[in-house]
């Protein structure tokens, strides 16, 4: 089943009286359940195409939808309970409250939803139950990534966005992470799309998307994908 | 240094808020110093001259008369030829009986021949000349003049006035004119500015005092009445209706009114100006070897209360320049004390955001000093801008606040004169004491290594007491739990909000006791007094045929020789303690002494029983059974405590009037006070004269009590404006505290927007963290004014022997928390619309 669909999507920003279209003319359809990696350079448009994918910023021009739904017409406390309903983020810099605990920290997620997964059975997951009231500043990057994802599946979203998950790590632990991601992505069957500039994780994506400047120069469907673990970096 | 400096110029446009706060703060501390030191200094400069020029009494006394010694047979005789050959037979009976006691002084002269021949002199206007000639004894030999001032007091439908001769001659208390000219003829008289300007009148007006139509040809002021006390119906100056009027000797005789006479002494030699309200004053502890108590004691001048009272009319607004100029300084301190506690949150927020900044220019080689220098941008800035707005309005304000000085004390205004000191000191003093305190504070912040700076995660450790708070707060929910955690992060932004809540709190729990101490006072004051009028006479009168509803009351001051507990034992008393006695009947009229339980214990006045007010019990311990001996000369007086009265000024006694006047060798009949409803008592013209001639001064109660609530409304009229000032203050700070918690949890805020969160959960989670801690800090500040409340009011009372009871009710300490939370809502609000503005692309960026 098709998730998101885009139709005509440009974006431009205006700096300085100087435009900068960072998408130009996006069509694409997303399927569910599936692992979506945005590839390209700096500059080449995938964060803005995270960005309107989750609702963070709207389309200058076209047409967006999730599960027919157009979000581009969304009022600014729709696009929040879209995000609360459907949506988890994982960042590069991991974004843990520092004040809170590897438990609250997830539980800073289950409380948007009314029916989130147990606490304790994703740091399980996560492998952190060893840690669980320790505080960020005690962990390793790694650790804190894993602490992000069990925070954002806590409220069990559809689509788990993830930017630059391995950008602060290094490979065995980069490769870590993308495990775990898969492992969620086959347990709960939840979207994965991935934003980064790593090539190598494209190997273990469902599909692959091409970026460079604003445009979509190639899309790629892998008949098969590899495992994180066997993955090499560039 | 100088890229530091332009980076830090430039980062001021985003920190709008907190540079807003520190120009606010340091702003409203240098236009009150400056305000109210320039308002004070056109009053101060002028006063002395004043006092100079007007040449202003060093002391003005009632002379007592001593009849064992200061009048001489040559005197009597003088007098019996004079002004005393139409006195009745039975007067020359005992003036002759006087003359033969001064030819022989081995004889009685028990005081009810005093008072008799006291009753003579006053009746024949021979007392004034025998005062003078007493004080014409001593005059040379300790070198000072003394003038008698004639003066009469008139109360007249809401208007309380003071007729004082008029006489160019005068040397002593020269009358100054403030427009317009002196009185010259019958029909004329000058007014005191302030009550021409509150009540319209212009010079050339008419003005009426009793049955006599007169033209004011000038505004004038009375220098020794720089504080008008007029009567003691009116303790607290009402410029709309009290009035001081000059007029010539033929105009005054004409006027009908209370007699209010004293002789002014201005002293020659180098004598110390003695402004002491403390009518129990140890003489043996003033330094001045020729203190013009120490002579007037040795000639047997004694000082009775309104001598005292008349020393406060000259003295009193020179305690008020003190304390107001304190005040004014303490202020300037206090709000600067805030506003370096701002800087430093400010301070530290900016070194823990610029971190990697900081590591970066500490590892290329800069040194802490150079790098703290940077932010001296914020004191310095905020210190100039503020000082020199402050000022501004301090010079702009100052002609206000003199005015309101003038409604209360009547000394002529000296113009505006630029002091450059209140200019240095308004920019200069937050200037520098900002500065260097902002200074330390970097350099201790800056101390950490370049490498623990840039390392990852350097600003995410966090304290042992968050850690501590979490373990406690596990209990709560979740949305609880994170709150406090944010709470407790920074601990200086809680201590601040804390502080600043605590101190409002004080501030506002003071005013608000404050508007009901004297009220409460007046209330317990009042609460036994039937009457209307209080009634003094000249003299002792003997009681004749009460037809009228009226009470008799001897009131006299003794002295207190001795206490004695029940076991024998000494209470411990101070020297000169005295008590002022009121003797009455039990059968009265008016006056009802009510206990503690509000029971009205009269009846236990009998012979050798006392009455003790409550502000005598607690000072001196008092018990019930105890024995006082009070004296009056030679005369001792011995009474058992029965009962204390629910009154606080003073040291007061009520015992039976039969009894008193028995006691000090007079008729059980004597009385010197009359308690009385009869509205006659309020326009003297209506009595007869020698009902006139008899009375020294009328206090009018319900004018008495209307005077002081009107004074209240003015008073808590001010409580409130002082409660908007703190709930202001605190505004300023919490927005302030709430601006910059906004922005060091912005990453969390915008984490928080892309999760899902809405902007309203987020700023109840984010912002409303402080209200427990605003109303435990408020709630703490209650038991610790009234504390130091009570401290300060034991202090300042127990010299005049007064104790006012501090309380405070639930529903007025609940109208200050209000107070104080509709500042902080407000406050927070104010950073909503910022957190609002968040854009939620900052959870994305890295770092």
């Amino acid at each position: 089943m098709i998730i998101y669909k885009l139709k005509n999507i440009y974006k431009t920003y205006t700096i300085s009286e100087v435009e900068n279209h960072a998408l130009n003319d996006i069509d694409l359809e997303i399927e569910e359940g599936k692992i979506c990696v945005i590839l390209g350079p700096s500059g080449s448009g995938k964060s803005t195409m995270l960005n309107i994918l989750s609702g963070i910023d709207k389309p200058t021009k076209g047409i967006i939808s999730f599960k027919d739904v157009r979000i581009d017409k969304l009022s600014e406390e729709k696009l929040t309970d879209y995000r609360k309903d459907n949506l988890g983020f994982i960042f590069q810099s991991y974004n843990l409250i520092p004040n809170l605990n590897i438990k609250e920290n997830i539980e800073l997620g289950a409380h948007l939803s009314s029916n989130p997964l147990n606490i304790d059975e994703l740091i399980k997951e996560v492998e952190l139950m060893n840690h669980k009231n320790k505080y960020p500043y005690q962990l390793s990057g790694g650790q804190m990534q894993r602490v992000a994802i069990a925070r954002a599946l806590a409220k069990n979203p559809k689509v788990l966005f993830c930017d630059e998950p391995t950008g602060a790590l290094d490979e065995e632990t980069g490769k870590k992470v993308l495990s775990l991601l898969q492992k969620i992505n086959e347990k709960y069957n939840t979207t994965i799309i991935i934003v980064t500039h790593n090539p190598s994780i494209a190997l273990m994506a469902n599909t692959v998307i091409k970026m460079n400047s604003g445009k979509i120069v190639e899309l790629i469907q892998n008949k098969e994908t590899k495992d994180a673990n066997d993955l090499r970096w560039a | 240094m100088k890229l530091l400096l332009i980076n830090s110029l430039k980062g001021l446009k985003k920190k709008k808020v907190q540079m807003f706060g520190i120009i606010i703060m340091v702003m409203l501390s240098t236009a009150i110093y400056t305000g109210m030191n320039t308002a004070i200094d056109r009053l101060e400069d002028k006063y002395y001259d004043y006092l100079n020029d007007q040449n202003v009494e060093d002391i003005s006394v009632a002379v007592n008369v001593n009849y064992e010694n200061d009048i001489t047979i040559e005197h009597m005789n003088s007098y019996l030829n004079n002004e005393l050959s139409n006195a009745t037979s039975e007067e020359k009976e005992i003036l002759n009986y006087y003359i033969n006691y001064l030819n022989n002084k081995t004889m009685e002269l028990p005081l009810s021949t005093k008072v008799a021949l006291e009753n003579i002199f006053t009746k024949y206007n021979v007392l004034n000349k025998i005062k003078m000639n007493i004080l014409s004894n001593i005059s040379t030999k300790y070198d000072f003049d003394y003038e008698l001032e004639l003066s009469k007091i008139i109360s007249e439908d809401d208007n309380l006035i003071k007729v004082i001769l008029y006489d160019d001659n005068n040397e002593i208390n020269k009358t100054y004119l403030v427009d317009g000219r002196y009185p010259k003829n019958e029909n004329e008289i000058t007014i005191l500015p302030g009550y021409a300007k509150v009540n319209k009148i212009n010079i050339g007006d008419s003005y009426k005092i009793g049955d006599n139509t007169y033209e004011i040809v000038g505004f004038t002021y009375a220098p020794d009445y720089i504080y008008p006390l007029i009567s003691f119906s009116m303790p607290i100056f009402d410029e709309k209706t009290n009035n001081i009027v000059f007029m010539n000797q033929t105009a005054y005789e004409k006027v009908i009114g209370i007699n209010d006479n004293s002789f002014a002494i201005k002293y020659n030699g180098e004598i110390k100006r003695e402004f002491e309200l403390n009518s129990n004053q140890d003489i043996n502890d003033l330094k001045t070897e020729n203190s013009i108590f120490k002579i007037f004691n040795e000639n047997n001048i004694s000082f009775d209360y309104n001598t005292f009272t008349r020393i406060g009319r000259i003295g009193a607004v020179q305690l008020e320049f003190s304390t107001d100029r304190l005040f004014a300084d303490y202020f300037l301190y206090v709000l600067l004390g805030i506003s370096v506690v701002i800087i430093m949150i400010i301070t530290k927020k900016r070194i823990d955001d610029e971190r990697l900044q900081i590591g970066v220019l500490k590892s290329l080689g800069y040194n802490k000093y150079s790098i703290a220098t940077s932010y001296l941008v914020y004191p310095i800035i905020g210190s100039l801008i503020g000082g020199l707005l402050g000022y501004l309005i301090g010079i702009s304000v100052n002609k206000p606040i003199a005015t309101i000085y003038l409604s209360f004390y009547n000394v002529p205004l000296e113009n505006y004169i630029f002091n450059l000191t209140y200019l240095k000191n308004s920019v200069l003093i937050p200037m520098i004491t900002l500065s260097i305190l902002s200074y330390l504070i970097a350099i201790i912040m800056l101390r950490k290594k370049p490498l623990s700076l840039l390392k990852e995660g350097s600003n995410l450790k966090i304290n042992i007491f968050t850690k501590l708070i979490n373990k406690i707060t596990s209990i709560f929910k979740f949305e609880y739990r994170f709150k406090y955690s944010l709470a407790f992060r920074s601990i200086g932004k809680l201590f601040l909000v804390s502080i600043t809540s605590f101190c409002t709190g004080m501030l506002i729990i003071l005013v608000l006791i404050g508007s009901n101490l004297f009220s409460n006072v007046i209330k317990e004051s009042f609460s036994g007094m039937k009457y209307k009028y209080m009634i003094y006479t000249n003299s002792v009168g003997f009681e004749q045929n009460n037809t009228e509803n009226k009470d008799y009351i001897l009131n006299m001051n003794l002295e207190v020789k001795n206490i004695k507990k029940i076991n024998g034992e000494n209470v411990e008393i101070k020297e000169d303690t005295s008590f002022s006695i009121i003797g009455t009947d039990t059968a009265s009229n008016y006056l009802e002494i009510l206990d503690d339980n509000n029971k009205n214990i009269i009846s236990n006045l009998t012979t050798n029983k006392i009455i003790v007010n409550q502000n005598a019990k607690k000072l001196l311990n008092l018990e019930i059974g105890y024995i006082i001996e009070l004296s009056y000369e030679d005369i001792t007086l011995e009474y058992e405590i029965a009962g204390f009265s629910e009154e606080y000024m003073g040291y007061s006694a009520y015992v039976l009037r039969s009894d008193l006047s028995n006691k000090l060798g007079l008729q059980g009949n004597a009385y010197n006070m009359i308690y009385s409803d009869d509205d006659k008592y309020n326009n003297i013209s209506d009595l007869k004269e020698e009902e006139q001639q008899q009375i020294a001064y009328v206090i009018n109660l319900e004018e008495l009590k209307d005077n002081i609530m009107k004074q209240m409304d003015r008073f808590n009229g001010s409580i409130y404006i002082i409660i908007i000032f703190a709930s202001i203050m605190a505004l300023v700070i919490i927005a302030v505290i709430a601006n910059i918690v906004v922005e060091e949890n912005k990453k969390t805020i915008s984490l928080m927007k892309v999760m899902g969160y809405k902007n309203k959960k987020i700023s109840n989670i984010v912002l409303n963290i402080y209200t427990p801690f605003i109303v435990i800090a408020y709630l703490l500040s209650i038991p610790v004014t009234i504390k130091i409340l009570e401290s300060i009011v034991s202090a300042l009372t127990k010299d005049i022997e007064m104790t006012i009871p501090i309380q405070i009710t639930p529903s007025l300490a609940a109208l200050g928390l209000l107070g104080l939370l509709i500042a902080y809502y407000i406050a927070i609000s104010l950073s909503k619309k910022v957190l609002n503005k968040i854009p939620l692309a900052i959870a994305l960026k890295r770092e």
